[in-house]
């Protein structure tokens, strides 16, 4: 293909249109949401025009002292429900889970006055922790809560917990150790358990049916939370169609029977789920088998009104089934306490009905009302105020509802049951429309655009394998490639406008899915047809069968939650599986050749050693925290933490740190001859002895000098390294774009600059990890040239395995956990100029082995005699290598966008298939901005080297 | 009767065997006692075959044969170490699996090859194969490889089932595969390729 038309496609291809996919799939996947911090207080004003609502006196709606909420988690709705041979359907068994609560069953017959259930919807995600966030601050929680700490779950929004512990009131928990993530603290007394374990079904039921009854007894708190997970765990392991659900929610129904015997008069007993389960026993969706939990009230004293005022009980106010968030204002007003500051939800009216008459219920319940719309009120004022998730018009309808609450409020007679239930009816239609709004703008997975981002990666990926595999292939352009081209850009701008729009029209999706339905069959077309796949079906053998099987593989395993959480030993097992290959090659090439007995050595030495050093890198591996029993390495962990254990493992490691540095950088200088240039020896030497010596002060005990000079004295020898690494990096760009000759020795010692970086940032324990990383490099090109003519996508696929080996042999892990942050503070002191630079510093911390890669696969391919066309250049070599890289990381980030997507109700979506995701779309981006770079290096060297211009150097 | 002796009768005794140790914790010791009798009548069959040679020459070679199985058990101990495998816990149980994929890959080849490692690679590697019997045993050696490769797939699933511990796939592996190859072999020689082998390579690796 010719150069012009390259330089034209492959920005678009592997940059933009990976970028718009990736955009519109992360759009409607991720939620995001601003936590307002803000938290009600009795001088916080509602309204500024206002001000009688200054008054509101929350202690009129005390009913309560004390509220007990048993949390079941995955309670369903059907679960307590008693549920008469009528109401099955024909020919339906009972199921386990049917009709086993019995004492919410008796109490409600018995009772009606102080019992009720009640259908309680969740909104979606429904997972536990998002639920406990819904459950407390009546918000509606997204993945992302963007707040002002990033390492901790912990709320910083107002809630239900925070209003009682500031009113100086005690709250105590029990149970599920997910809430003390979230109230680190602000409970008074909390047993936690651990949930992690789901194949435990008992662990955290015992503890909290062993805490109760004491806490029961004292009565000095205000809040008691107890937290079941058994029936959570029994669906993950069997489903809900199981027996084990029968002897769980009986358990659970003896407990409740001995919570309601010894609760006082002046409490409120709330059972509620926190969700519900699918009939396989997932959850994380909006199916309503999810979201469609049960709420169980009851107290000792008559709560519910003996009847309803009659205009009321034809009206829509009382329903049986209530949105999760209103148990928020419900219970903070039902103890007196004033509703959160960010609460979504509506108060339940029906708590609010009981006095001696309905004029007065009516009136109590409209201030109540009236609470209740002035604060959602102010708290979406406020959020509007921060982004413009909610639009203008919507609040402007707000604005016109809320003005006529309050205008009537001042104005209307209210001793008069029609006008008291006309405002009530305003009231709630407030609610109920600003409810509507929040849950458009919070609580959706956005199908489409995930749908179409999703279709524009896979347009990509065939767009991407398509240009690689014709890379150099001819030189016409057919008229088809320039369809091509256009298709994809009209693509791109038309992604770019869904982007924008927030609605889709039906004929927009028409002319998605025919655009793309058109391009792809014309793409699939030209790959079968293309020379690549006969070459590629002439040339069969073990290599080319290995590593494209291999590469089929590796992305479908993403798709498997147990292969994502091991996937080092995955693709550690797949690279000794392409090293004993190498061996057999090199065997049966030495069997031809010569059959001499002094070069099996060689010839089985080498393999060997590979395969050895391979499993080395096992030494270095972190572990996730789904993999224990595990340890950590030792090289992993900090260096300070380990001279506390034992000072001559700190001293060992440090010191097997600075041989190898030394060794590495000296060996790589006298191969490719560094020396020969003063200026790149004497740097590089001062390089690693001033990174020996930021080591060094590490250990040290800190010198007692002034203080102001202790942040120098961490700080000068990174910051010189820097400035002498760009100095570096700028004289050896130079001197590749000047000079004709030596383009190994200027390369070279580029790649030692970047290496040299990486290891100071990786830190001293892991850069025994990369210096194995370019010792693995040195004897594979031995091999790999021995071995003869292989095939350029098993190489590339061996290095893009490779890059993700030592991932995992730098310490770090796919989960949110591994990121190291210390890595911002070398050479910087907590006083980071910019969140860009620290993010650069943790990102070359994290991806040091893929810019290490990219950055020596040309010095790797110059040195392996590869038996590729004589003509081609080593520009033309490593730009297919690159591109094929590429490759394998665009499907795989496709792979586990579909996994995403598909497990997107997965029990484990947040912790292994999501951060996967945007690990492997950071990891993509990383490896296109480091080709990107090292390209543009060597096309000038090659440009010097090569008067004519072509995208040639002739290889040394 | 000879293809009864060599073929059918060890596949008889390994699922007799295999269905009467189906117990969790006697799993290893099925595994060498399957593999011991397999040992056990591939000499029967050995010592029939080469009846009519020098009865000292046999025993040499047998015991010859003997040696260089154990031996290798260490190189294919080292495989499993370097695809995985733990190198000091369950030492045992990776040395059954290697002991059993040594008797299933390399005894059969001592047995018929030269006992020779230019020979091995020629014929396991290069397939330089001039017979049905030669063709037979290189099957038997891959299709053994092959199913022990994939077997170690389910071990990384997180079913948390009791044969999921290590090593019990793989050696599950070794025998599918050496019921695979009796299969694939039978399947060749009903499709009569002998007449193909005219003396040329079939080298995968080039």
């Amino acid at each position: 293909m010719k150069s012009s038309f390259l330089f034209c496609t492959v920005p678009v291809i592997f940059v933009i249109l990976p970028a718009t996919g990736l955009l519109l799939f992360t759009s409607g996947f991720f939620l995001t949401r601003v936590a307002i911090e803000e938290k009600s207080n009795r001088s916080v004003p509602y309204l500024s025009n206002y001000p009688e609502t200054d008054e509101i006196n929350f202690e009129e709606f005390t009913r309560f002292n004390r509220v007990v909420i048993l949390v079941i988690d995955a309670l369903r709705y059907d679960f307590v429900k008693r549920i008469t041979r009528d109401e099955l359907a024909i020919d339906a068994e009972f199921k386990p889970y049917h009709n086993h609560m019995r004492t919410i069953t008796n109490l409600i017959d018995n009772y009606p006055r102080q019992a009720k259930l009640y259908k309680f919807l969740a909104d979606p995600p429904t997972n536990t922790m998002q639920r406990i966030k819904g459950l407390t601050t009546g918000s509606l929680p997204t993945f992302v809560d963007q707040t002002s700490n990033f390492n901790s779950p912990k709320i910083t929004e107002d809630s239900i917990i925070h209003q009682i512990y500031r009113s100086g009131r005690k709250s105590l928990f029990v149970g599920d150790d997910t809430w003390i993530d979230l109230f680190p603290d602000t409970f008074a007394e909390t047993y936690p358990y651990p949930s992690f374990n789901v194949r435990d079904l008992h662990t955290v039921d015992a503890g909290v049916i062993k805490h109760l009854p004491p806490f029961l007894e004292r009565g000095d708190w205000s809040l008691l939370i107890g937290h079941f997970l058994g029936v959570d765990h029994v669906g993950h392991i069997y489903g809900p169609d199981h027996s084990s659900m029968k002897n769980k929610l009986t358990q659970l129904d003896g407990v409740i029977n001995s919570v309601v015997n010894q609760i006082s008069d002046d409490t409120l007993l709330v059972v509620l789920g926190d969700h519900g389960m699918t009939e396989t026993g997932d959850h994380g969706g909006d199916t309503s088998d999810e979201t469609d939990a049960a709420l169980f009230l009851y107290s000792p004293n008559p709560i519910f009104p003996l009847l309803m005022p009659s205009p009321i009980l034809n009206s829509p106010i009382i329903s049986d089934s209530v949105s999760q968030k209103n148990i928020v204002p419900t219970i903070s007003l039902l103890l007196g306490l004033p509703i959160p500051y960010s609460n979504l939800g509506a108060l339940i009216p029906e708590l609010f009905l009981n006095k001696e008459n309905p004029l007065s219920s009516l009136s109590f319940l409209s201030r109540a009302m009236l609470t209740n719309c002035l604060q959602l009120w102010r708290c979406l004022t406020h959020y509007s105020l921060l982004t413009s998730d909610i639009s203008s018009y919507d609040m402007e309808i707000l604005r016109i509802k809320i003005d006529s609450i309050t205008s009537s409020h001042q104005s209307s007679n209210f001793y008069e049951i029609n006008n008291l239930i006309a405002f009530i009816e305003k009231c709630t239609e407030f609610l109920n429309h600003s409810e509507k709004i929040c849950q458009s703008v919070w609580a959706r997975f956005r199908i489409e655009r995930m749908s179409i981002g999703f279709s524009i990666l896979i347009f990509t990926a065939l767009l991407q394998y398509y240009i690689t595999t014709n890379l150099y292939q001819h030189d016409n352009i057919y008229l088809g490639d320039k369809i091509l081209l256009y298709a994809s850009i009209s693509y791109v701008i038309l992604g770019l406008l869904l982007l924008m729009s927030t609605e889709l029209t039906y004929s927009i999706k028409i002319i998605m899915v025919s655009s793309c339905m058109v391009s792809m069959s014309f793409i699939i077309y030209r790959i079968i047809t293309s020379r690549y796949l006969i070459y590629f079906r002439e040339s069969v053998n073990l290599f080319s069968i290995s590593s494209l099987v291999f590469s089929i593989i590796s992305p479908i395993s993403l798709f498997s939650n147990s292969f994502i959480i091991r996937e080092d030993s995955r693709i550690e097992f797949m690279l000794q599986t392409y090293n004993l290959i190498l061996l057999f090659k090199s065997l049966s090439i030495w069997y031809t050749q010569s059959r001499d007995k002094s070069h099996i050595i060689t010839s089985l030495f080498n393999p060997c050693l590979l395969l050895s050093l391979m499993s080395l890198t096992r030494l270095f591996h972190a572990c996730r925290p789904e993999q224990l029993p595990c340890d950590s390495s030792i090289f992993s962990l900090h260096l300070l933490n380990l001279a506390e254990k034992s000072f001559i493992s700190a001293f060992l490691r440090i010191l097997l740190s600075i041989i190898l540095l030394i060794i590495t950088v000296d060996l790589l200088s006298w191969k490719y001859q560094i020396s020969n240039y003063k200026c790149y020896s004497i740097s590089l030497t001062s390089l690693y002895v001033l990174i020996i010596i930021f080591w060094l002060t590490k250990l040290l005990p800190e010198p007692p000098i002034h203080s102001s000079l202790i942040s120098y004295y961490y700080t000068f020898s990174p910051r010189i390294v820097y400035l002498i690494a760009i100095f570096l990096i700028c004289i050896s760009t130079w001197n590749l774009s000047k000079h004709n000759t030596d383009f190994s020795i200027h390369y070279s010692s580029l790649c030692l600059v970047v290496w040299l970086l990486s290891c100071l940032l990786v830190g001293d324990g892991m850069t025994s990890s990369l210096a194995l990383l370019l010792l693995y490099q040195g004897i594979l090109s031995k091999v790999v040239s021995y071995c003869g003519s292989l095939p350029l996508f098993f190489i590339s696929h061996y290095f893009f395995l490779l890059c993700s080996q030592f991932y995992f042999a730098i310490g770090h892990q796919f989960t949110v956990h591994s990121i190291r942050y210390e890595a911002a503070f070398t050479g910087f002191h907590g006083d980071l100029p910019s969140f860009i630079l620290a993010g650069f510093l943790i990102g070359i911390n994290m991806f040091a082995p893929y810019i290490c890669n990219i950055c020596f696969l040309p010095l790797f391919l110059l040195t392996i005699n590869n038996e590729l066309k004589k003509d081609t250049s080593l520009l033309q070599i490593s730009m297919t290598t690159w591109l094929h890289i590429l490759c394998f990381a665009n499907i795989q980030v496709l792979c586990t966008c579909a996994a995403a997507y598909i497990h997107r109700r997965h029990l484990m979506v947040w912790n292994v298939f999501a951060p996967r995701f945007v690990y492997e779309s950071v990891i993509y981006y990383v490896l296109v901005v480091s080709i990107f770079v090292i390209f543009s290096i060597v096309y000038r060297a090659s440009l010097q080297i090569n008067v004519k211009g072509n995208l040639l150097i002739k290889r040394q | 009767m000879d293809l009864l002796l060599t073929e059918v009768f060890p596949m008889i005794t390994i699922s007799l065997l295999a269905y009467y140790f189906t117990t969790y914790s006697r799993i290893l010791t099925s595994s060498c006692i399957i593999s011991l009798s397999y040992l056990f009548i591939k000499s029967l069959v050995y010592f029939r075959n080469n009846s009519s040679a020098s009865r000292a020459i046999v025993v040499r070679r047998y015991i010859h044969s003997l040696i260089v199985t154990l031996l290798a058990i260490i190189p294919i101990h080292c495989i499993f170490i370097a695809f995985g495998a733990a190198l000091f816990e369950n030492k045992t149980e990776t040395l059954v699996l290697s002991f059993t994929v040594s008797i299933l890959t390399v005894l059969p080849c001592t047995f018929s090859f030269r006992i020779n490692y230019r020979y091995f690679i020629s014929k396991l590697l290069l397939l330089e194969l001039y017979s049905l019997e030669e063709l037979d045993l290189v099957v038997q050696v891959y299709s053994v490889c092959v199913c022990v490769w994939m077997s170690a797939f389910p071990i990384l699933l997180d079913w948390d089932k009791p044969w999921q511990k290590w090593p019990i796939p793989c050696l599950a592996g070794t025998w599918i595969g050496y019921s695979c190859s009796k299969i694939i072999s039978f399947i060749l020689h009903s499709m009569d390729i002998s007449r193909k082998f005219t003396h040329r390579s079939y080298s995968l690796l080039s």
